[in-house]
């Protein structure tokens, strides 16, 4: 019984659910946590994938779990770094709220 | 026979701990008598589980459905929570949710590593900002969010674009008949390789290191480089003198 489609199933319907958040929430620190919802998605569905790919000699292949692991790697530095700055805005403006920081909008 | 006895008795104590949680008056809800014997309940079902199934398959199908629903339930909980606090619980619940579907495909390193890594580091990370930046109690920018019918639709097309597609025709995914040609190896729903010249198959911890240090072994330097440069980076940013744009920041 192969589980890639369930993986890939659930790994997209975690993504969606992540891109909602980032899109509607006003919170700058759920906003950021909800690209780590997308990244939870995106290990999921490459677990899937790494369920049906076969090294060149037909033994099940690690690359798709060691990717996994690379993404954590990103995933974790992605996060240090985005409460940094999430930290530095807070100290700059004294509030959390997207909708304040929208002077780039001409 | 002794099952049916087992079921019923579990039904009666679910039906007295959902009895001893329902709000009655003007009394604390969430008593901790109902709270532990829910628990007790769950646990006990979840245990007598794999019982009702015949074979390993179904179980596996059935411990997968539950890890899953409760990873979407929890995720729809983080993005809807009105206090921040209780979002990053629920994402913790996501990302255990998830290691077990991990663990069930025996991807034991990706799980484990899911939980110490993101539960551990992450998300402690998390709630420590949140409670560094939060501290006046519940604003008003987490009661509103921006455009929820725009942000819907657009989670709805890229939901039903992309499992529409995936779902549409259930080939295998290589395309030089490597898939086909194994059909032991794509019935077993394991992560395992074969040390050449051994006949003993290879933990999944094993194959994972041999692959990391093997294959990947530059793109695990340059991984190293990624953290090296981000905690450096971190650092930099966190030692900024600001001007406050504010007379007192909270």
């Amino acid at each position: 019984m192969n589980y890639t489609m369930h993986f890939l199933a659930v790994g997209t319907i975690l993504f969606a659910l992540g891109l909602v958040g980032f899109l509607a929430r006003r919170n700058l620190i759920i906003i950021f946590l909800c690209t780590e919802i997308m990244f939870q998605g995106v290990i999921l569905t490459l677990t899937g994938f790494a369920l049906k790919h076969l090294a060149p000699d037909r033994t099940p292949d690690a690359g798709g779990q060691a990717f996994g692991l690379f993404l954590l790697v990103v995933a974790a530095a992605e996060a240090a770094l985005a409460l940094a700055l999430v930290v530095l805005l807070f100290r700059r403006r004294g509030t959390l709220d997207a909708d304040k920081f929208a002077m780039l909008n001409g | 026979m002794a099952w049916l006895i087992v079921v019923q008795m579990l039904a009666v104590t679910g039906a007295l701990a959902v009895y001893l949680l329902l709000p009655k008056g003007e009394a604390a809800r969430g008593s901790p008598p109902g709270v532990f014997i829910g628990l007790l309940v769950t646990a006990a079902l979840l245990g007598l589980l794999p019982t009702f199934f015949g074979s390993m398959g179904q179980m596996r199908e059935a411990y997968f459905f539950i890890f899953a629903l409760t990873a979407i339930l929890s995720a729809v909980r983080v993005i809807t929570h009105r206090r921040p606090v209780y979002s990053a619980l629920y994402f913790v619940l996501t990302v255990l949710a998830s290691a077990g579907m991990l663990l069930l495909v025996n991807a034991q390193f990706l799980g484990i590593a899911n939980i110490i890594i993101y539960a551990g580091a992450i998300l402690v990370t998390y709630v420590f900002v949140i409670m560094l930046a939060m501290q006046s109690g519940a604003p008003e920018y987490d009661h509103t969010s921006r455009e929820p019918l725009a942000a819907s639709v657009a989670g709805l097309m890229f939901a039903g674009l992309v499992l529409g597609l995936v779902g549409m025709d259930a080939k295998p995914l290589t395309g030089n008949g490597l898939a086909t040609a194994a059909p032991a190896a794509a019935t077993q729903p394991t992560i395992s390789a074969t040390a050449p010249g051994s006949p003993v198959p290879l933990t999944n911890l094993q194959s994972v290191g041999l692959a990391l240090l093997g294959d990947y072994a530059v793109s695990l330097e340059v991984a190293g480089l990624l953290l090296l440069v981000a905690m450096v980076g971190g650092l930099a940013i966190a030692r900024r003198r600001t001007t406050s744009d504010v007379e007192e920041v909270g």
